[in-house]
């Protein structure tokens, strides 16, 4: 889903391309070059991106941008880490009134022994959704 | 603070320690937030670091307005919680990963659309 190139003219529709337009806001939640400059490029004038993803061995805190595009699209890049305390009570009220379903994320509960195997899988990015320690007998 | 048998500390901020059974909270007003009755421990714990980080993303930082077009890069654990807010805020999400199985599960969490981009 890129709608520009780098120097920021209209790429033509794809066929895997799942909208017309560009998008509003993006999310990256994985902070590769990769991904943070497809998201960039993923979104419409204006748009927004909310980098979550920090960067990984490769890229050491620095990737590169398209800046040319950021600027004639006046798009806006917003740094986003963890959650403050007041942004608590909005979230668990739609939590517990059903709205959202943190736990419809959980695919596995597993032992507290466990533990080590899981980890082992986010190196690989094997994990699918939430793993959830619940028995820490064994 | 828990130290690994070879004294390396297991943190993500220095000198916070982890796997401890119990946990000094000493600004326990400000630090603790008590849970609704009928939030479970399960749903409490899918809460955690990815969840409410995907929260803050989405719903303060972006500020998603209804109806918006959010593209989401990035299937793990906070991307399919951002896919999961920003649909349930009213966006139009797109859910980008390189594996199916995840792809999956963002729609099942309100992705209309999805997109592997696998070379």
């Amino acid at each position: 889903m890129l709608r520009h190139d780098a120097r920021g003219g209209r790429r033509g529709r794809q066929e895997t391309d799942p909208g017309d337009a560009g998008a509003e806001i993006a999310v990256d939640a994985l902070g590769l070059q990769q991904t943070v400059q497809a998201a960039v490029l993923s979104l419409d004038k204006g748009g927004r991106l909310a980098q979550v993803g920090l960067t990984s061995q490769a890229e050491k805190g620095m990737a590169s941008l398209p800046i040319d595009l950021i600027v004639a699209l006046e798009l806006r890049i917003i740094g986003s880490a963890g959650n403050p305390h007041w942004s608590y009570d909005r979230l668990l009220k739609l939590v517990s009134q059903g709205h959202l379903r943190p736990d419809r994320l959980v695919t596995r509960t597993v032992r507290l022994s466990d533990t080590q195997s899981v980890m082992e899988e986010f190196a690989t990015y094997g994990t699918t959704g939430y793993v959830v320690i619940t028995d820490f007998t064994s | 603070m828990n130290l690994c048998d070879d004294g390396a500390q297991l943190n993500l901020l220095p000198g916070s320690g982890g796997w401890a059974e119990y946990l000094r909270v000493p600004n326990a007003d400000l630090d603790c937030i008590v849970l609704p009755d009928n939030v479970n421990e399960l749903s409490a714990a899918a809460l955690g670091c990815r969840y409410m980080t995907a929260w803050h993303a989405v719903h303060d930082q972006a500020a998603i307005r209804g109806a918006e077009t959010s593209v989401v890069h990035g299937c793990g654990g906070v991307g399919l919680a951002a896919v999961e807010i920003a649909a349930c805020l009213g966006g139009d999400v797109v859910a980008v990963d390189v594996d199916d199985a995840k792809l999956d599960l963002a729609r099942a969490l309100g992705a209309r659309a999805t997109l592997n981009v696998a070379a």
